[in-house]
Formats: structure tokens, sequence, C-alpha cells
């Protein structure tokens, strides 16, 4: 609202359609006008081919460079786990099969033979502590299918199941570890650290998957991620059956992945879009769950939803939103996916930077646009005021413009007003000459007053004069018989009087010089006069006295 | 004309000064922050302060864009060693994280310059909400590089359902427990009723020694190194060594509770932490099962009436990062954990002590607010120890950790030694207590050399 107030459009418009544009602003405004639209089109293009924003491009194209390595390394990773499963399981076999051959006793004995079991263990101890040393995993286990104690409410199977602790890093080497299934002497007789859910026997319920899996030919399993019973971990196990020399599936063995080592191997460093997470997922009737780079996701990556969004796809981690790309891959038998992706929030944030970055490019253009058209109005337009204003202080119209409308409108109006100009001076003169006619006039005007004074006075003098020549009884006469006229006597009379002569007055009223005589004789005899002069005597005395009486 | 040209420009400048100046000091929800985190908050079973950080993420975290991302949970060991490898880039190392709980001693490992100063992000008040003798530990100079997150001291933990059977045969009571005497008389007692099993195990001799001292009115640590050759030290040292060397007390290293479940001893003295890590289920060598119950019992005291007891416990450092958004983003997961309805829920769920004034007023208002039977007992005893016990400080000096495990190591040597000596002569039919008294005191001067050693 300031800036509305300091801009006072209202004014400017009130200004616009009292006093219209200055030419410069109008011109400068068409340009701009044009180069707005110009930028307009370009934008529209840009949006419509998709060129307008890049950011969303380069995000996904840099989590699909991201989804490559991580689905290689994963892949890798998971061959050489199971590589190392699969010569563990060859380690195992061959040292079990050892065992019971040295002891002369069968696989089936074994069960309910605890010290038979423990014996076994402590052969099998080092294979497994080893493997676990050399394998990228966060612990390695082996299960038979036999227990020493088949009377237990659950069923459980005998083995050993090592764990590190305190892992902080990818490298595992040198690490802390813990016997988390094993007999009691196997922990014991080594001084191995008891871990906190240790039990001596697995409850473990993939040792009937292993066998149904395992019958098709498969050369290893890679499990779901799942809670590690009596901890607050999850993990993924990579495991291969262990037979014996008559191929009979006689337990598994394997790696656990738990969710720190996966987030430890396949952490993403921040990048240019942030914290990329990696995630390899398992798929259960459209809702994934799986593990993940990131500790945060592994916590609430459950029941998540992926949808799929132009090119992307929306991770729905319920609490919060993900968007990033997935692929599939095959690890062992079963299909995996591996996902990248960053928060939803920052990835929109990215895009609306981006758009602001353009916006920008394009306001930067506009004003820069505004500037040249500012600029570009002046340099136009300024001649041509220059010389406006030239002509308004009516100086000499000066040099061409080279602008060759501009130029013959300046040569009409030079024209023009030279025209005018001599229409003027004519017109100067005509005045002067009209004023020293009028002075004339009224010289003559005042020389005729002043004669017409004399006159008057000479006549005044001379009528006081002839009062005295005039016989009173006659003048009498002439005054009271002039109503014996008829009217066209009475006009000759009157002629008379103005100083017209008898031919004038013969003129004037289209009468014959005898017609007039005719009536001088009436006027005469009934006025008791005999000359014209004694007429004209008669009526100057009845005039003056008239005058004078008025 | 040039007016509205004047404003579009400047109208200009300002977007693009905000589009490229968008606050790059605090972290928000369109610019978010991963914190990277090693902690000692957890067993293996249980990892209170990973709920914790899992609640945080969840409220305050989201809303001001902050994630903590646990990588490692493990022990305070284990923590020195894996920052001492990453602050020195050792091959394989990862990064330092951007927060970890330790002890005071890493700031010398990790180097003071490289973490950050609390100070500079919580203000006056928000300090003055600690507690004294908890924040003050954490200060280096005028920097507060350790902020107390959850404290705890020392107890007795004892295995009460085993304990009970050797009770009734033999007669001795917990009440025997409350001093060192008591305590070392029980050991030896328990060592031969079990036929050789161990009683107890002490996590830390260096604190047995350090508090041991002070009762006696020296000062295990002078100069920044070990006073071993002060009077009171023999009086530690000598009672310690003969029941060691009888055989009560576990020289092994690892840990107490391992031993628990597996009933080689049935009871320790740690940290009240440790109560996170108390089995309630022991399992025998012939493979059968036992439920069991445990008490938390008192430091035991060297002399009666002036009962004292370390407290210990790290606290949360972050790693300076040039991303100060990171640092903003640590004083927020800070915060939020040491407010007191946070502190509580996370200390109550692990055993230690919350560490501002509130929040420590109302736990032992009522103390019914733990989690259970056993943690109440345990918030019930450390009441008891809050009110009539000194509690000191663990000092920090040069080298103060390794002059620590040293210390440990060398203990566990000597006695070991000792304790395999006097088997191998009471065997050959020695005096038993001539023989105890001669290695107690020879152990002693061994303990000594060995130590000037190292020094």
């Amino acid at each position: 609202m300031n800036i509305l107030k300091y801009l006072d459009i209202r004014s400017l418009v009130k200004q616009f359609k009292t006093e219209g544009l200055s030419m410069r602003r109008r011109f400068a405004f068409y340009v701009f006008s044009v180069i707005c639209l110009f930028l307009a089109v370009i934008i529209i293009l840009l949006n419509l081919f998709g060129i307008l924003n890049p950011t969303d491009r380069q995000i996904m194209n840099d989590l699909n460079a991201q989804l490559s390595a991580c689905s290689d390394s994963i892949e890798g990773d998971c061959d050489e786990l199971a590589a190392c499963a699969i010569s563990f399981s060859g380690q195992l076999s061959d040292a079990i099969q050892n065992y019971l051959t040295e002891n002369h006793i069968s696989f089936e004995e074994l069960e309910n033979n605890s010290e038979a079991l423990d014996a076994l263990q402590n052969r099998l101890y080092d294979s497994v502590y080893l493997n676990m040393q050399v394998a990228p995993a966060s612990g390695a286990f082996y299960i038979l299918d036999t227990t020493a104690n088949s009377n237990s409410d659950t069923e459980l199977y005998s083995g050993i199941y090592l764990k590190y602790i305190n892992l902080y890093s990818e490298n595992t080497v040198n690490n802390d570890f813990s016997i988390y299934r094993g007999s009691f002497s196997t922990g014991k007789s080594r001084g191995i650290n008891f871990h906190s859910g240790w039990k001596n026997e697995s409850s473990t319920d993939f040792f009937e998957h292993c066998r149904e899996t395992f019958s098709g030919g498969t050369h290893y399993v890679l499990s779901p991620a799942v809670p590690i019973p009596d901890t607050w971990e999850r993990a993924r196990y990579i495991y291969v059956p262990i037979r014996d020399y008559n191929d009979n599936i006689i337990g598994v063995c394997g790696f656990e992945i738990n969710d720190l080592l996966f987030q430890l191997s396949y952490k993403i460093e921040d990048g240019l879009w942030g914290d990329v997470t990696c995630g390899l997922l398992d798929e259960s009737n459209g809702i994934y769950s799986g593990q993940f780079s990131s500790g945060r996701y592994n916590t609430i990556g459950n029941g998540l939803n992926i949808k799929s969004k132009r090119g992307s796809q929306l991770f729905d981690f319920g609490s919060e939103k993900c968007v990033g790309l997935t692929e599939k891959i095959t690890l062992g038998k079963e299909t995996f996916s591996v996902a990248v992706m960053i928060q939803k929030t920052q990835y929109e944030s990215f895009l609306r930077k981006g758009q602001i970055n353009i916006l920008l490019i394009f306001l930067i253009a506009a004003i820069l646009a505004a500037v040249c058209c500012v600029f570009m109005s002046k340099k136009y337009v300024s001649p041509i005021l220059k010389k406006i204003e030239q002509v308004k202080s009516k100086e000499d119209y000066g040099e061409q413009l080279r602008i060759r409308e501009i130029d013959d409108l300046f040569a009409f109006l030079e024209e023009k007003d030279n025209y005018y100009e001599q229409q003027l001076d004519d017109l100067e003169n005509a005045k002067r000459f009209a004023e020293e006619e009028a002075q004339k006039a009224k010289e003559e005007y005042e020389k005729a007053s002043k004669k017409y004074e004399l006159a008057k006075s000479e006549i005044d003098r001379l009528a006081e004069k002839h009062k005295e020549e005039i016989v009173p009884e006659e003048y009498q006469f002439f005054v009271e018989n002039l109503s014996m006229l008829t009217p066209a006597e009475y006009r000759v009379y009157e002629l008379y009087l103005s100083g017209k002569t008898a031919k004038q007055i013969a003129e004037i009223l289209h009468i014959t010089e005898n017609t007039l005589k005719y009536h001088n004789k009436n006027i005469y005899s009934k006025l008791g006069i005999s000359s014209r002069k004694q007429l004209l005597r008669f009526a100057a005395l009845k005039q003056h006295r008239d005058g004078k009486e008025d | 004309m040039k007016k509205i040209l004047s404003i579009i420009l400047t109208f200009a400048m300002t977007a693009v000064c905000f589009s490229g100046c968008s606050d790059k000091t605090k972290p928000d929800a369109d610019h978010p922050v991963t914190l990277t985190m090693w902690h000692v908050y957890g067993s293996q079973t249980k990892s209170p302060l990973n709920d914790a950080i899992d609640q945080f993420n969840d409220t305050v975290g989201r809303e001001n864009g902050v994630t903590v991302n646990v990588v490692s949970v493990t022990s305070s060991s284990a923590i020195d060693k894996a920052l001492s490898a990453s602050a020195n880039g050792e091959p394989g190392a990862e990064d330092l994280p951007d927060l970890f709980t330790a002890y005071p001693r890493v700031a010398e490992i990790v180097g003071e310059d490289k973490l950050l100063s609390w100070n500079s992000y919580f203000s006056e008040e928000e300090l003055s909400a600690f507690r004294d003798e908890f924040i003050s530990e954490g200060y280096f100079d005028d920097k507060l590089l350790m902020l107390p997150v959850a404290k705890s001291s020392e107890g007795l933990f004892l295995n009460k359902t085993l304990f009970d059977r050797f009770s009734s045969e033999t007669g001795v009571s917990t009440d025997t427990l409350k001093t060192f005497d008591g305590f070392f008389k029980t050991a030896n007692l328990y060592y031969d009723w079990s036929d050789g099993q161990n009683f107890t195990q002490i996590n830390d001799f260096y604190n047995y020694a350090y508090i041991g001292m002070k009762a006696y009115g020296g000062e295990f640590i002078e100069n920044g190194k070990l006073n071993l050759n002060d009077k009171a030290f023999e009086q530690v040292w000598l009672p310690l060594s003969k029941a060691v060397i009888y055989g009560g007390i576990c020289l092994d290293d690892g840990y107490a509770a391992s031993r628990w479940k597996t009933v080689e001893i049935i009871s320790n003295i740690g940290s009240t932490a440790d109560i996170l890590y108390q089995p309630e289920m022991v399992f025998y060598a012939d493979n059968t099962t036992e439920n069991i119950t445990s008490v938390s019992l008192p430091y035991p005291t060297f002399i009666e009436d002036k009962p004292s007891a370390v407290h210990r416990g790290g606290g949360l450092f972050a790693v300076k990062s040039d991303d100060e958004r990171k640092n903003y983003g640590a004083y927020i997961f800070a915060r939020w954990l040491t407010e007191k309805e946070n502190n509580l829920r996370f200390v109550t769920s692990t055993g230690y002590l919350p560490v501002t004034d509130d929040a420590f007023a109302e736990l032992f208002a009522d103390t019914s607010i733990a989690e259970n039977e056993s943690y109440r007992n345990l918030y019930d005893m450390m009441n008891g120890m809050m009110k009539s016990f000194r509690l000191y400080s663990l000092p920090v000096y040069d080298n103060a950790s390794d002059v620590q495990s040293d210390f440990e190591q060398n203990v566990k040597l000597v006695l070991k030694s000792a304790h395999n000596q006097y088997v191998e002569r009471t065997e050959n039919s020695e005096d038993k207590e001539a023989v105890l008294n001669e290695l107690a005191a020879s152990s002693l001067d061994e303990l000594k050399t060995l130590c000037d050693k190292d020094m």
C-alpha cells in the first residue's frame, strides 16, 4: 500500500487523462511495453518447453546419478556378502561333517545333546568370528536345524550369532563384539561380552523360509529388514544354506546388516541438494519398508507409500514426505527397490529458489529494458524537444535533424511562420495607417468643430443683428402661416433649410424645376415672403428661437 | 519517470538481496540441516535417547528444519577412541560427528578450538536454569563446551534374588554393604560361599581411589598427576587389593551386565545409569534361567560420617561447523533436550539425573514419575544420596583420559597377577593372611612403579 501510495498511481492516471503523456514517456512506455511483451512470450515459450526452470531436471539428473551409484554399490556389497556367505557355509559344512565323523554321531543325534552341541559350537566359533571380521557386515551367524532342548515351548535352533557393538564406522575391523546367540560355555570360555539380549539358542523363523527358498536352487537370500529380537535394532540378513554331504540342508549361515551399518555404508555426503538419503526397499502389497542411509527414515520408514509423479516419485512416510527416484534390482532371487530421495520441503524450496532466480533474471532484464527505454527515448526525442524549444524561443530553425518527417514538419512550420509574419506586418501597417487616418480625422474634426463654433457664434451674432433688420409683422405672418404649407411644400421648405440648391431639391424629390417653381410660388405667397434669401433668414431666426425655447 | 525507475530499481535490488541472502544462520523447514550424533545413552536392548531424538525430529526438529541422525550408540571409552581416530584422521575413521556425548576429557582429544561454545547460543537466563555443579564441569576457561544433558552418580547394584539366598545362609545383610569395609568382607564371604565366584565388579577403580582419598583427606590427583605416594592412597588401596587378591572382586574387562546375566557376579559398583543394563533374567551354565530382582544401594562409604561419591556422566558436545545453520541447529536440539519435561522423560528412563534445578526438584519431589519399580527404587536411593552425600566431579587435566585408562589397566594387571600368586601360594599351604598382606603391599609398590612409568 505504501508503495502504491508512493507511486501515486491515481495522480499519474489523472495527469495522463487531463494532460496526456509527454512524448518521451509515451515513447519509453511503448518500447518498454513491447519489450515486456517480448519477455512474456519468451517466458511462456520457455515454460512450454520446460526450459524455464531447470532445477527440477538438475535435481532429478543428480538423483539419478546417485541412484545408479547406490544401486551398484548395494549390488556389489550383496554379491560380496553372498560370496562370503557361500564360503562361510562351505567351511561350516566341512567342519560339521568332520566333527560328526570324528565323534561317530549323525546330525540327528545332536538333538538334545547339549554337550555335543557345545563342543560343535566351540569348533565352529572361529569360523563365525573370522567370517564376521572379513565380511562387510554387522554380525555373523549360523543356526542348525537342531536344538539342545526340543521340549521347549518355542522351537529353538542351536547356533552362534556374533554381533558388533559400538559400531561407529563402516570399517568394522577391531570393533568390540558380543555373543548374541550361542551357548553359555561358548561365550564364557572365550571371555566374550554377552549381548544384553543374549540367549543360548535362536527362535528365529527364517529357517523354514530358508528351506523352501533354497530348494529351488537359489544361491542366497536377502531378507527384508526386520527388528532384531530383544534389541532396539533392525537388520537384514543375507544367508545361505549349510548342506551335508548328501546335499540336505542342515542349517543356514550368513550375515547381519543392521540399520546402523547400512547408514554408515551408504551415506551420501551433503551435496548441492542437501541431504540425499538412499534406501533399499522391500515391497509388500504396495506398501514399502526397508533400510535407509538416514537413521530418521529407519525409524519412520515402515509403511511407506510411493507414488509416481511426473518423472519422479513421492515417498510418503506419513509424518514426512520425500521426492526422489527408485530403481528395481534383483538380489538373490528377490526384487528390491533402491531409492534416493530428498525431503519434499527442501525439494520445493530448491524449485522455488530456481523460479525466483529465473524471475529475477527477467526482472533484471525488464529493468535494463526500462533503463534502455529511458536512454533511447532521451536520445531519440530530445533533438525534437530541443528543436521545439528553439521554435518556442523564436530562434532560428537551425540545421536539419535529418529525420525526414520532422524536417518536413519544421519546414512547413517555417513557411507558415513566414506567411503569418508577413500577414502580421501588413496588418500592423494597416493599423498604423488607420491610426494616422484617425488622427487626421480627429484633427479635421477638431478644426471643423472650431469652425462650427465660430460659424455658430457668427450666426448668433448675425441673428441678433438681423433680428433688428426683420420686420416683426412679416416674421409673425411667416411663423403663423408655416402650417399652411402642404406636405410637399413643407418638404421643399426643409430641403431649402438644409442648404440644398434648387437643382439638388428637384433631384431629391424627383420633380421638375417647374414643379419646384410652382411649389416655391405657393410657399412664398403663403408665407408672405418674396425671396429664398428672406425665406432662409426667417427660417434661421425661427430655428434659433426654437432652439432657445428648448 | 525517474521516480518510478528509482522505485523499480530499489525493489529489484531488494529482491536480488533477498533471493541471494536468505537467513543463513538458522535452519528452517525449507533449508533443513541434519546433525550426525554419537552418544552413549543406550544399551543394546534399549536406547531412550534415540526415542527422545525421534520425538525431537517429529516435533521441534521438523518445525525448525533440524534432524538429528544417530550414527552410533556406543560406550564412553569407545567414543573416546572413535573421536580420537576421527580427530587424527586415522585411516577408516569417520568424520567427526556434529554432536556427541562424552566426558570433558575429550575436549583435549578433539581440540577445544573445534568445539562449539554453547554459551554463544544459550542466553544467560537459559544457562542459569542448570544446576551449578553440573554446568560448571562443562566450562573450559570461559567457553561452555560440554553441556550437561544427564548426570549420574555411582551406586551399588545388587542381584537381590541371589543375594537373599546367600544372605539366608550366611546372615549377611545389605546393611553391611553401606561401607567399603563391609562390602569387601561380604565379597570375600560370597567368594567362599559360592565356591570361587566373584561377588562384584567395580567399574572404575579410578573413581574409587579418587573418592577414597578425598574421604581420608588426600588428593588423588595433584598437579595433573596421580598422587599414589600419599598415605591416604595406601588406606584406600589395601582393603581393595586384599578383596581382589582374595577373589571377591572381578578384574576382567567387559560389561558388568554381561556377568550379571551369566551369574559371574551378583553386584557391581558403577554409574546409576547401569540400571539400563540390568537384566531381569539370569542364565546358568546348564542352560537354565532364573528371573531376578535387583536393588540399587548407595555408594559404599569409606568413613561412615563422610559419605561421598563422584557425580559422573559426560555432556553434549557439538563440533563447530562452518555452516552456521548446523551450529544453531545443535543449539535448538540441546535446548529442547534440556527443557524440563523432555529432560525428565529422558533421564528417568535411563537412570540419570536431570540437569536443571526445576527438573531436579520435580523428580525428587515425586520419584513415582520414574517408569518402573526398579527405577523408582533407584531414584529414592539417589534422593537419599543427594541429601547426605558430598558429590565430587572428576578433575580435568592434560592426558586425563589416558591417565585414567592406564590406571584402570595397571590396577587390573597388578591385582590379577597378585590374585594368581595368592591362589598358587595358598594352594601350597602358605598362610593365607600373610600372603594376602604381603601381596597387597607388593601390589601397591608395583602399581606405583607402573604408573610412574606411564607418567
